[in-house]
């Protein structure tokens, strides 16, 4: 089964899972609480996180912490990285167009 | 998170009109932008256009113009033929003076994580590296 940064992200929920830990570590119960789907439902959700790598888990006493893993968002960052460059690119080629055109008129 | 949209702004030595005109003339897209058969700036026009490394997998890429603001905005979806996902890009002016300021806005761009890593990874760099030597020989051509 896949399982990369890229399927972690493709759902809206696992999205607003990454926002909510992505600040400050929480554990299950209080991510749950965000979401009006039930408390299994977000657990699969943060299974595939972790499987995905985004999450890790700790425990402490009864509780499970989730942590996010700056490391994998990078790939997730680079990726949209690639599109900034492209439009930059795309930009300086505008902005050649149009000097040329200056000099022409 | 990663959902906030590229946005590049650009400013421009040139009126807006002229730099509107170089977004919506398929004169001038085609000699910056991308080879189109057809463009007519009006919501509902579609075009397309293939792009990608040269040795590498082409993708159609599927745009329908959205919104237009006459001489000040033009949006329009930007998806890729076959698989799921849809982004939107817009382009923005603003008159400065005799210059333009351009806010170029890319949204949508996680609906294409669905995709899977290699489209997303490799197709992606190898079309955009594709991109930036082309644009970075361009770059380097013109004396001014």
């Amino acid at each position: 089964m896949r399982r990369d940064v890229f399927q972690a992200i493709a759902d809206p929920t696992r999205r607003e899972i990454i926002g909510l830990i992505a600040h400050k570590t929480l554990n299950l119960n209080e991510i749950a609480e965000n979401f009006e789907m039930s408390r299994p439902a977000i657990s699969q959700h943060i299974k595939i996180l972790t499987e995905c790598g985004l999450v890790e888990i700790t425990q402490q006493g009864r509780n499970r912490y989730c942590n996010i893993q700056f490391q994998k968002l990078a790939e997730i960052s680079k990726w949209v990285e690639q599109y900034r460059i492209f439009w930059t690119n795309k930009l300086d080629a505008l902005e050649i167009h149009l000097s040329k055109e200056t000099k022409s008129t | 998170m990663e959902n906030e949209p590229v946005i590049v702004e650009r400013l421009y030595n040139a009126p807006i009109g002229k730099v509107w005109k170089a977004l919506t003339d398929n004169q001038e897209i085609k000699q910056w932008y991308f080879q189109l058969s057809e463009f007519k700036p009006e919501v509902g026009f579609r075009f397309e256009f293939t792009g990608g490394p040269d040795d590498g997998p082409q993708y159609l890429h599927l745009c329908e113009i959205t919104e237009i603001i006459e001489g000040k905005k033009l949006a329009y979806t930007w998806r890729y033929d076959g698989y799921p996902g849809n982004s939107v890009v817009s382009w923005e002016l603003f008159e400065q003076g005799d210059k333009t300021l351009l806010k170029l806005t890319h949204t949508g761009l996680e609906s294409f994580a669905n995709n899977g890593p290699d489209f997303a990874k490799t197709s992606f760099n190898g079309g955009w590296n594709y991109f930036v030597n082309d644009a970075l020989k361009n770059h380097l051509e013109p004396t001014t």
